[in-house]
């Protein structure tokens, strides 16, 4: 009989090796009396992302408690002090090296320091009852949720999984002379304390502007000549309110319909809005603190039943197997092994052997979570 | 012996090492110095081999980043990327110290106050010199240990063309040249050629799939042939980087530079070798 309260876990975490270089930013926990998982993959391009991953997973039982969401922005809001505590201290180049090259070394340091404690994080929080299981959860980045029946058929996953690899990389806007694109207003500009150090609107008019995050394109110009506007996934824009329909008609959450124009601002998503920075990381992986504030970040909440099993897992973990099914057959071909420390770590050693073959080593994490009691828990850890 | 399956199993998996100081990136770059660099760069004032000097730090910018970590307070660079540059008008000369780490070719860089030397001072334009002795290094480069397991070199060649010798030949044999990982790499940059297609810039640059695309030049059309198709990774990379965001698939590695927005951008084509961090496996 399912022990009607709890669920358990098998944790693996096992950083890089032989790569020439200490990694070891992937942080996984379970919280057994909460029945709450996290995990985070620190940024390699991201310094002090070790403790941004550390910080992020520890707090995943206090993330349910009252509103996540607001849980969600004090985490993410004490990542981004702690990156301006350590921009504050600044940073020493040696005093041997030429004038210009002190200047590259610095330059590219703060530029570094901008975009420290960055992490992918999920996490999800286990209610069971006596025949579903209520799922709730966060994801930012590429470390991925899977969701299995009891048998092995795989359910969903978050992100949705693609066979097309063209979808996870979607195009942007393409705004001209004579289109019009469809957008929804988030705030007025003077609303948005956030930003921004170079905009060129003196305050006492940026009651007059509007914050956007641009939707569809809803006119399209005859002729593909003429400027250009290329707004990507994320990005936002800033419009005087006479372009957006009018200071009284339009509301927070509205969507309006905006007109080209040279007026038109552009809020490129890849930015902090916390600390300036113009360095263009070339980073391909959303990653908190940045990208909750571009609310590329999701809250999950689902109900299956009882008997599904839950995988969190890093990127270093998923991209050793070729589909969710075979990962499903990896837990349960090694469900006795990965119940034993020592036999977990060789498992663990093999799977970093595979990918330094094939793709490069990376971390590896992942926590599996199943019911309390059904077989796979015998003899577990 | 590379079995049948091998050979699936290995173009299945090409350009997908990512660079790390046990894997580093080689990148072996081949400037023009020839008299007609002393030109200006069309739409500027400045002298085409001013701009490239002034564009080299961008070059040298992206690996640095990616190769620089905070320790504490201090920044270190690790060595995660390799440079070999050659300059060339009737006869190629080696830069600076030949082989150097990015620390190393950034010194060597700002020692110079952000010089390489260039000045249109080396004569005719002897490209096939310049590209044998890029293949001559590449030939031993791709199986040091360092390098031969990492993703593959990058051959990266800038020339405003008039070229008095043919490379063809040569680049066909730098092309073949491999790492496990895959064959190197050829790009070049064609500083004020005029092809037939239509675009306004960086942004919009669609790439040149179809040899039609360059038009009759025959300058064109040798860089065309001469330039690697952009492998997935790397074309990925330089769409996600804002490089340019609209290049299509198989596009080659040859880039006309009409203006100085798009000889930056075609500049930073060096930094996007490598696989980066995110790619669905499924």
């Amino acid at each position: 009989m399912i022990d009607l309260r709890t669920y358990d876990a098998i944790v693996g975490v096992s950083p890089m090796i032989e790569c020439g270089e200490a990694k070891d930013q992937d942080r996984a926990v379970w919280f057994s009396k909460s029945q709450t998982a996290g995990l985070s993959d620190g940024l390699s391009s991201s310094s002090e992302s070790r403790i941004a991953a550390e910080i992020v997973t520890e707090f995943s039982p206090a993330l349910y408690v009252g509103s996540p969401e607001s849980n969600f922005r004090a985490v993410n809001d004490l990542l981004i002090a702690k990156r301006e505590e350590k921009m504050a201290r600044g940073i020493n180049v040696s005093s041997h090296l030429p004038e210009h090259m002190k200047e590259m070394l610095l330059d590219t340091a703060q530029q570094k320091l901008a975009e420290s404690y960055q992490t992918t994080f999920v996490s999800v929080k286990l209610e069971a009852g006596s025949d579903t299981v209520k799922m709730k959860g966060f994801r930012c980045g590429d470390s991925q949720l899977l969701v299995f029946s009891s048998s092995g058929k795989f359910l969903t996953s978050s992100p949705q999984i693609s066979q097309d690899s063209k979808s996870k990389h979607k195009k942007g806007i393409m705004f001209r002379p004579g289109d019009e694109i469809l957008a929804r207003v988030e705030c007025n500009l003077n609303e948005y304390s956030d930003i921004l150090d170079n905009i060129e609107i003196e305050k006492e008019y940026r009651k007059n502007w509007l914050v956007c995050s641009p939707v569809d394109q809803c006119r399209k110009a005859s002729s593909e000549s003429g400027e250009l506007i290329r707004i990507g996934p994320g990005d936002k824009i800033i419009v005087p309110k006479y372009l957006a329909g009018g200071a009284m008609r339009v509301g927070k959450n509205g969507y309006v319909s905006i007109p080209f124009s040279r007026t038109v601002k552009l809020i490129p998503s890849k930015r902090s809005f916390r600390t300036s920075s113009k360095f263009h990381s070339g980073s391909t992986t959303e990653a908190l603190p940045d990208h909750f504030y571009t609310g590329q970040w999701v809250y999950i909440e689902d109900e299956f039943p009882i008997d599904t099993h839950f995988v969190i897992a890093s990127d270093g973990f998923t991209e050793c197997f070729g589909s969710p099914v075979e990962i499903w057959q990896w837990l349960n071909r090694y469900k006795s092994y990965l119940a034993d420390t020592r036999k977990k770590m060789l498992l663990l050693k093999r799977l970093h052997l595979i990918r330094r073959k094939r793709i490069g080593d990376d971390d590896i994490s992942f926590v599996w979570m199943f019911p309390k009691n059904c077989e796979v828990c015998d003899g577990q850890a | 012996m590379m079995t049948k399956t091998n050979l699936i199993e290995r173009k299945r998996t090409m350009y997908e090492k990512k660079i790390s100081k046990a894997e580093p990136g080689l990148i072996v770059i081949a400037l023009d110095d020839s008299g007609s660099m002393a030109e200006n760069l069309p739409g500027t004032t400045d002298p085409k081999y001013a701009w490239v000097e002034r564009l080299y730090g961008v070059v040298l910018k992206e690996p640095l980043a990616r190769s620089t970590e905070i320790d504490g307070d201090s920044a270190v660079v690790k060595p995660r990327y390799y440079t070999y540059n050659i300059l060339y008008g009737s006869a190629p000369r080696v830069w600076a110290s030949g082989l150097m780490d990015i620390e190393e070719t950034v010194n060597e860089y700002a020692k110079w106050g952000n010089s390489l030397g260039l000045g249109g001072n080396m004569g005719g334009t002897h490209t096939e010199a310049a590209f044998k002795m890029g293949y001559d290094f590449l030939k031993e480069g791709v199986q040091d240990e360092r390098f031969d397991k990492s993703y593959p070199a990058v051959f990266f060649h800038l020339s405003d063309g008039m070229a008095h010798t043919d490379a063809l030949p040569i680049a066909e044999q730098i092309k073949n040249l491999q790492t496990q990982d895959g064959n190197v790499l050829v790009v070049n940059a064609f500083i004020g050629t005029e092809t037939d297609l239509t675009y306004n810039g960086p942004e919009d640059f669609p790439g040149y799939v179809d040899i039609t695309d360059v038009g009759s030049n025959e300058d064109n059309i040798r860089m065309f042939n001469m330039s690697s198709v952009v492998p997935e990774t790397m074309r990925q990379n330089l769409i996600d980087d804002g490089i340019f965001p609209e290049l299509r698939e198989s596009a080659r590695l040859f880039f006309d530079v009409r203006t100085k927005e798009m000889l930056k951008h075609v500049i930073q084509v060096v930094g996007s070798q490598g696989s980066r961090a995110d790619r669905s496996v499924m």
